[in-house]
């Protein structure tokens, strides 16, 4: 399943820059776009393992972008507010309106993948999380909400010799902490946990990308990349549902 | 989603006029009441909440419903929650979060003046939406309860049930008397036009909605007292059993197992 997510794929600094400057100008377009015709909301959902440049990559999306329409949020242990509802609210107080641009870092797919490594669920509870997640994301989607789906991918070499090098830098030392360690010792059984799970959650309203971060520039261009155009594709088709026509700026670049 | 043949269907085979004095209902209602505050100063409740809908036809007594209820609690413990069109706000968001905002935290009630039913009733009758969206809101309702009975949540459901000529009645009396006439407006005479279609869609609402853990409590709501006594009855008794559930075997310890983690 990761297969392609572990091919060592290279861009060149000068590929780079010149798909940079086009990336840029077709995500802030498609946002403004969003925003004008605000129809409908976009969730970005960030997952993957660890090393593979999520972070980073959220932090470039709201450089990109502008931060006044994008809404990140980060879902660390839940608060004590939130540990006494039911565990879907406070995916849900967080949801963007329509016409802005929700990113999730950890959702709800966290939970019973981490719960599934430690063995703290069985088979059979997994399988119903995976179904609830799976009639989540369809409602939302019925809904109107443009649901994208990232997973950043490294090959167990690959994320050892991430952390090494993250470790090596003082710079970047605090980013690897005993816990990133820990998740590197049950990457196989991470891995083997993580394989169904996308497969099952990759419904056709909302399917999963994959990425291999390595070097966090695949990984950008890709999200970037993949975002601007559903994002265009998605107005495209609310305009055809006969929402008034208004000219766009230049956004032709981003169906391209 | 067609009526049957018969004409027979659950709300018809109610008998809606239920025989309660008055001087019995003022004994009921003590006794309920103080058996519901008891049971909301039950240190147990900490790990429940408790979500309750009121949905009914216009005129059925929701309100005085809601009173006698929220009458027994104190007024820390509980909120209201008055649906009406959705805000602005709320328009900008997927149908149920508008509902979600409102879900009570551990030890707290929660009452819906009519609810998250809206799409499959009035949404519905109205052709608010399409018949598509009304069609998976169904089964969308039955995940949002499922989901909120998993963290120790009673959800309680009920339909309060008037005949047509006790609407016709109550909305003449509503007309007449100074102090209910806000009560009234164009729009109640307008929907009463529309019985029919609303029969039909409560009736599967009721058909589609009412699961073994969340079921709907249909209530002969003809006369005032016999209604406000099993609202506050059913629910007493579902909290108490909810109650004796925390810590013990069922979902009362498949809840304090969640919350712990």
């Amino acid at each position: 399943m990761f297969e392609s997510a572990n091919l060592d794929h290279r861009v060149d600094k000068a590929t780079y820059r010149r798909e940079e400057a086009k990336l840029r100008e077709a995500l802030l377009n498609a946002q403004y776009d969003l925003k004008e015709n605000g129809r409908f909301p976009v969730l970005i959902l960030i997952a993957g393992v660890e090393g593979a440049g999520k972070g980073e990559t959220i932090n470039l999306l709201n450089e990109w972008m502008d931060p006044r329409h994008i809404y990140t949020h980060a879902f660390f242990e839940p608060s004590d507010e939130e540990r006494e509802r039911p565990p879907q609210w406070r995916f849900w107080r967080s949801l963007p309106p329509k016409g802005k641009i929700g990113v999730f870092f950890g959702a709800w797919h966290t939970m019973p993948i981490i719960q599934r490594v430690n063995g703290e669920i069985g088979e059979a509870e997994f399988a119903h999380a995976i179904g609830e997640i799976v009639r989540l994301e369809k409602m939302l989607c019925d809904e109107g909400v443009l649901l994208l789906k990232y997973w950043f991918h490294l090959s167990r070499p690959q994320q050892k010799k991430r952390l090494r090098s993250l470790e090596k830098d003082p710079e970047t030392r605090w980013r690897v902490t005993e816990r990133e360690w820990e998740y590197f010792k049950v990457y196989k059984k991470f891995v083997k946990v993580c394989e169904p799970f996308l497969r099952k959650t990759s419904t056709g309203e909302a399917p999963w990308s994959w990425c291999r971060g390595a070097t966090g520039v695949i990984a950008r261009s890709a999200s970037a990349g993949t975002c601007s155009r559903r994002c265009a594709s998605g107005l495209t088709k609310s305009r055809s549902r006969g929402c008034p026509t208004r000219p766009r700026p230049c956004s032709r670049r981003a169906t391209s | 989603m067609l009526a049957a043949s018969d004409k027979l269907n659950v709300l018809r085979a109610l008998p809606l006029d239920q025989p309660l004095a008055k001087t019995e209902f003022q004994k009921q209602l003590a006794k309920w009441q103080r058996r519901l505050n008891v049971a909301s100063r039950d240190p147990r409740l900490k790990s429940l909440s408790v979500v309750c809908v009121f949905e009914g036809n216009d005129a059925a007594g929701k309100g005085g419903a809601i009173r006698r209820v929220t009458g027994a609690l104190d007024a820390r413990s509980y909120f209201n929650v008055p649906v009406a069109a959705p805000t602005e706000e709320e328009r900008a968001q997927p149908y149920l979060w508008r509902f979600w905002r409102h879900i009570p935290r551990h030890g707290r009630f929660t009452f819906f003046d009519r609810s998250w039913y809206g799409r499959v009733l009035v949404e519905r009758v109205e052709g608010f939406c399409k018949e598509a969206d009304w069609m998976r809101a169904y089964s969308e309702i039955n995940d949002f309860e499922g989901e909120l009975l998993r963290r120790g949540g009673v959800v309680l459901k009920f339909w309060l049930a008037i005949s047509k000529d006790e609407q016709f009645k109550r909305f003449k009396a509503r007309e007449k008397i100074a102090f209910k006439r806000f009560k009234i407006t164009a729009e109640d005479w307008r929907n009463r036009k529309r019985w029919d279609a609303y029969e039909l869609a409560v009736c599967d609402m009721v058909d589609r909605t009412s699961t073994a853990l969340a079921p709907w409590t249909l209530v002969e709501a003809n006369n005032k007292y016999h209604a406000r006594i099993k609202v506050l009855k059913t629910l007493t008794q579902a909290v108490e059993a909810a109650l004796e559930g925390v810590g013990k075997s069922g979902s009362g310890r498949k809840a304090k197992k969640q919350g712990a983690k």
